[in-house]
């Protein structure tokens, strides 16, 4: 599954002119931005798909940004946040980086700073949606080997030979041979050693 | 010597005595006829005294006759100045009964002179002489009785019943002083009356072998009547020492006070001032003032409506009352409190005003003291609160600053394109000043309300006044996740007061209920402020929590400087409120809720109303 869409700044504020001055300055350097008044309304419209990051107020009324972080990780698509804050607060920038949040900027913030920030979240975010796309073809890939071929597969992690494994599996080796080459092409691996990072990519556990 | 040379010639001089003294007092109090009656009556003791003595020692019947009748001439002064002595000493007796007992006395003595030798004989034919006192005195052998004695006597008699009924009367208004006199003197004067007329009656009839004695009787009465006269003297001396004692009592106790007396006689327009100080602004002058004198001498700006208050008192009810500077001529000031009343003669004209003044400089630097350091208080306190809100002040200025900032990145950067877009720029410029304006706005506020200040009151728009206060305490609220609901209906009517002095009342109370509502669960955090106007004269702001509420033990100490629950609080926040609100003509209270929480609520005077106001010198915001 792959998504078109840009990566794009998602601002949460409810202070109206630091929305607008910072979606300007972020489309002036090229980012695509969306602007939202309260994380209720932002949380309100967040897909699974979106991609890109969150530059939120920590203080706001209603959902707060602390809020927003933990409600958007526990979500199925855990955007990384920025906050901002006008009022420097040590236990809760702690508390927000502990969450989890990507950076924390105090305003009024430089332009460097949240520039550096907001690239170094897209990348994070583009990386972790690569991953976790690789992750689900992955998933796919051995959803397709049977029963059969997973007993097998167990074997072949352990770094059993062919013949070792037909004896376990009460099977014929050329049996067991078919198989792993089965295995091999529906993973689309290459060595047995991929085999096992690919297993453990996905979390393979034996059924045994 | 003989006894009766003594007794008489004694009686002549104590009589002689009695005269004179009273006769000087009499001069001295004019309005008092009962000394002067007393001084007639004495004059006649006299005379009867000397016709008496004549009688006993008289060569001839014709010596006898003349010394009886000039006697009972005497005897016309004896009944008129004892009779007269009754009616303005007792008070009470009836005028006809002495019109008609002098008339029938004076008819008697007409009578006197004109039939026989005296009232009571016709003719004498021969003396005999008696043994009187050891003493050989004339007395009447052989005569011939004047039936015109029965006048006298009947004259004697209307005398008496006067006297009678005079004492009755006096006995009767039941005062132990008054019994006194109706029985001493009246008692004496009925009974003499009587036994004088008895007696010369008998002494004519023949029946008494034995001088005519009126004079003595009539000695007594001097006596009874000087004793209760002397009484009155020292009575009268012994109050005007104790008046003495209590005047200079009260003049102790008013120095002392600052009290004086002052007396304004309109229709000559002289007003005298009493205490040591003689004139209040000049202990040096003699003369009493005029009004417009003494106006003169008050603060310009005293002087109109001290006018005026006199002017009301003169034209209504007489009570004045009035508070005004005096000007010293050492150029130093002092004030004054006046109370007074108009005394309108008959005709309802105002005549005398009298009064008294306090001198209450100490009372009013007193005052003023209070008030500074009620400012001070209420400053720090304002000092304090804003310290407690500083970070969410920082927050709000922050907004502005950050989004001036990221503004004018935003504008550099397209000002760096090849065709930069204008539009753009100028809605950014724009956007800029208005932060600008923003930030500034909130810095002009947190710099007025930490500024030192007096009350500068004002009309107030409730709405506002509570908005104001919202937005200082917004961003603290957001963090603390507590909403402020504000219900205040439309058409509230404005309050006089001072904008900051009365921010920092509903500031207070907010961060109290926040405070309140902090270890509630959040969605139990609500603050409502709510507005309304009980009677018409009055609004009422009550600011509510849903919070854990007072304990009922406590609710009565909470306005107590320094009592306080929050830890590392001082305590004076509520104390402050209260000082202020009082000091606007308002009253506050806190009470628990009936569900849960408390609400504070404090009222204002409606604009227009009672106390407008005094701007002091508080100088302007710039």
């Amino acid at each position: 599954m792959t998504d078109n869409r840009p990566p794009t700044v998602y601002l949460v504020d409810d202070d109206a002119s630091m929305l607008r001055a910072l979606s300007r300055l972020l489309a002036v350097t090229g980012h695509a931005v969306q602007t939202f008044a309260s994380a209720t309304e932002f949380l309100a419209r967040h897909l699974p798909t979106d991609r890109g990051c969150v530059v939120a107020d920590l203080r706001m009324p209603g959902i707060s940004g602390l809020d927003l972080q933990s409600a958007l990780a526990h979500s199925g698509n855990p955007l990384p946040v920025i906050f901002l804050t006008g009022h420097g607060d040590i236990p809760t920038s702690v508390h927000a980086m502990k969450d989890g949040a990507e950076d924390f900027l105090t305003k009024p913030v430089r332009k460097d700073e949240l520039l550096a920030a907001v690239r170094r979240a897209l990348a994070r975010d583009a990386e972790a949606f690569e991953r976790r796309a690789r992750q689900g073809e992955l998933r796919r890939r051995f959803e397709l080997l049977t029963p059969r071929e997973r007993e097998v597969l167990t074997q072949i992690i352990a770094g059993k030979l062919n013949k070792e494994i037909a004896t376990a599996l009460a099977a014929a080796e050329r049996t067991i041979k078919a198989h792993r080459a089965s295995i091999m092409e529906k993973l689309q691996a290459q060595s047995p050693a991929e085999l096992g990072r690919l297993a453990q990519e996905v979390g393979f556990v034996s059924n045994q | 010597m003989s006894w009766v040379t003594i007794i008489w010639s004694m009686i002549a001089s104590v009589s002689f005595t009695l005269a004179t003294i009273y006769l000087l007092i009499w001069f001295r109090e004019r309005r008092s006829w009962a000394y002067l009656c007393f001084f007639v009556l004495a004059a006649g003791v006299i005379g009867m005294s000397a016709g008496e003595f004549g009688a006993m020692y008289a060569k001839s019947p014709a010596e006898y006759g003349a010394a009886i009748r000039w006697g009972h001439f005497a005897y016309g002064f004896i009944a008129v100045g004892s009779l007269g002595f009754v009616h303005f000493y007792f008070g009470t007796g009836k005028v006809w009964l002495l019109g008609a007992a002098l008339g029938l006395r004076l008819l008697a003595v007409v009578m006197n002179f004109s039939t026989g030798l005296n009232l009571h004989i016709r003719a004498i034919q021969s003396l005999q002489s008696v043994n009187f006192l050891g003493e050989p005195v004339s007395m009447l052998g052989a005569w011939t009785p004047n039936p015109w004695v029965r006048l006298g006597q009947f004259a004697a008699l209307v005398q008496f019943v006067y006297v009678v009924d005079a004492s009755l009367r006096l006995w009767r208004t039941g005062a132990r002083e008054s019994r006194r006199r109706a029985l001493m003197v009246g008692g004496t004067l009925g009974f003499f009356i009587l036994f004088a007329s008895a007696q010369a009656g008998l002494v004519a009839a023949g029946v008494l072998r034995m001088p005519i004695i009126v004079s003595f009787p009539f000695l007594a009465v001097l006596l009874a009547m000087s004793c209760e006269l002397s009484r009155d003297a020292l009575r009268a001396s012994q109050l005007g020492r104790e008046l003495r004692e209590s005047e200079a009592r009260m003049s102790l106790a008013a120095n002392a006070a600052g009290l004086h007396h002052w007396q304004w006689d309109i229709v000559r327009d002289e007003l005298w001032a009493t205490d040591k100080g003689r004139m209040r602004s000049s202990p040096a002058q003699p003369e009493p003032k005029g009004f417009n004198q003494f106006l003169q001498s008050l603060h310009p700006d005293d002087r109109e409506p001290v006018s005026h208050a006199v002017g009301k008192s003169m034209n209504g009810d007489g009570e004045y009352e009035s508070e005004y500077r005096v000007l010293r001529p050492d150029g130093s000031i002092r004030w004054m409190v006046s109370r007074g009343r108009v005394e309108f003669n008959g005709a309802g004209r105002p005549v005398l005003m009298r009064g008294v003044s306090l001198d209450i400089t100490l009372r009013k630097q007193a005052e003023q003291e209070i008030a500074q350091q009620r400012n001070e208080v209420a400053h720090l306190a304002r000092v304090t609160t804003l310290g407690e809100i500083s970070g969410s002040l920082a927050h709000e200025l922050n907004q502005p600053l950050g989004a001036i900032l990221a503004n004018t990145d935003a504008a550099e950067l397209h000002l760096q394109s090849q065709t930069p877009n204008l539009d753009e720029v100028r809605a950014i410029l724009a956007d800029i000043r208005k932060d600008d304006l923003r930030a500034g706005e909130i810095i002009h506020g947190i710099r007025a309300f930490l500024r030192r200040r007096e009350l500068e009151k004002q009309p107030l728009e409730v709405a506002q006044l509570v908005e104001e206060a919202v937005r200082l305490i917004g961003a603290d609220a957001v963090s603390r996740k507590t909403s402020v609901g504000l219900e205040i209906p439309p058409g509230l009517p404005r309050v006089t007061g001072d904008r900051i002095h009365l921010q920092q009342v509903v500031l207070n109370l907010l961060v109290n209920g926040m405070d309140a509502v902090s270890t509630c669960p959040v969605a139990n955090r609500r603050i409502t402020i709510r507005a309304a106007r009980p009677d018409p004269h009055t609004v009422e702001i009550a600011v509510s929590d849903a919070g854990v509420g007072i304990p009922p033990g406590d609710l009565h100490r909470v306005f107590d400087p320094f009592h306080t629950t929050k830890q590392g609080g001082l305590g004076l926040g509520l104390a402050i409120c209260r000082s202020i609100v009082e000091a606007h003509g308002g009253s506050i209270s806190v009470q628990n809720n009936p569900d849960r929480g408390a609400t504070a609520r404090f009222s204002l005077p409606v604009a227009g109303t009672s106390g407008e106001g005094q701007v002091a010198d508080g100088g302007s915001e710039q």
